[in-house]
């Protein structure tokens, strides 16, 4: 016989057809996201301790992924560095 | 040394029951490497006849329980489960009966756990959730991605959610029907 289990708050409103494929396609945003920080993290820990963890950690203070830090990081020597030699 | 991070997200009890009702536990190591659960929903899960099946997820390490709360997260706790009660959809006005999700919203708002989405059908209890930037996924969501990724077909997503309902879990037919003709479609 199969099992049955009591049904949780079934009193409660759940969420509709709407908010689960909402749901779905966010959440497997995220984890395309995770996937992606996953990728860079394995190439970044090649780097010496503590730079990664480093990065980790500040990535986590500001509520931002590493890779996202690390484009910003990127993104900032290229404005700095890169586009005033174009300039000159 | 193992260079990959975990797939963790965050449940509520609503979720679980939802895949054990349906027979569906199988797709969540799909998505996740584990689940984590506050203590307060141990005892739920008990009362929902579900004692075994989660005392056998935690000694396979899918589950693990906190109950490491620190006495600011049990008091930032409490003001969700007052939140949830007061909450315009809610129809449990009893703060101490939203403990539960109030103690998995305070895991996902930990800064050092890097759980990636909280798994929770209840309406108001995802509402005060959202409001903290806290991402939330329901059990049809997962049953959706899990479509999408042809882990299981539509007619398979429509059995699981008739199945919850037949068991007393509150998705409206409409919700199913919807769920089913648009995964058909597509």
């Amino acid at each position: 016989m199969k099992k049955k289990y009591e049904p949780h708050e079934p009193e409660e409103e759940v969420l509709t057809a709407v908010d689960s494929f909402q749901d779905a396609e966010q959440s497997e945003a995220r984890w395309l996201a995770f996937e992606k920080d996953e990728r860079l993290r394995r190439l970044l820990v090649e780097l010496p301790e503590p730079a990664f963890s480093k990065l980790e950690k500040l990535a986590l203070q500001r509520r931002k992924t590493v890779s996202h830090l690390v484009e910003e990081v990127i993104t900032g020597l290229v404005d700095v560095f890169v586009l005033p030699e174009e300039k000159a | 040394m193992n260079h990959t991070s975990p797939r963790v997200a965050v449940s509520n009890t609503g979720p679980l029951i939802s895949a054990l009702q349906s027979n569906c536990m199988h797709i969540l190591p799909q998505f996740y490497d584990q689940i984590h659960i506050p203590a307060d929903e141990i005892i739920e899960y008990q009362k929902h006849g579900a004692g075994q099946a989660i005392s056998d997820l935690l000694d396979a390490g899918f589950l693990v329980v906190h109950q490491d709360f620190t006495p600011d997260e049990i008091d930032a706790a409490l003001a969700i489960a007052v939140e949830i009660a007061s909450h315009r959809i809610t129809r449990d006005r009893t703060p101490s009966h939203h403990l539960a999700e109030s103690f998995a919203i305070m895991l996902m708002l930990r800064s050092n756990f890097r759980a990636v989405e909280l798994l929770i059908d209840e309406l108001a209890a995802r509402d005060v959730a959202t409001q903290r930037k806290v991402s939330v996924i329901g059990f049809p969501g997962i049953l959706i991605r899990a479509c999408r990724q042809r882990i299981i077909g539509p007619d398979d997503v429509l059995n699981a959610l008739t199945e919850c309902q037949r068991q007393g879990t509150h998705y409206s037919p409409k919700l199913i029907n919807e769920i089913y003709s648009n995964l058909k479609r597509s």
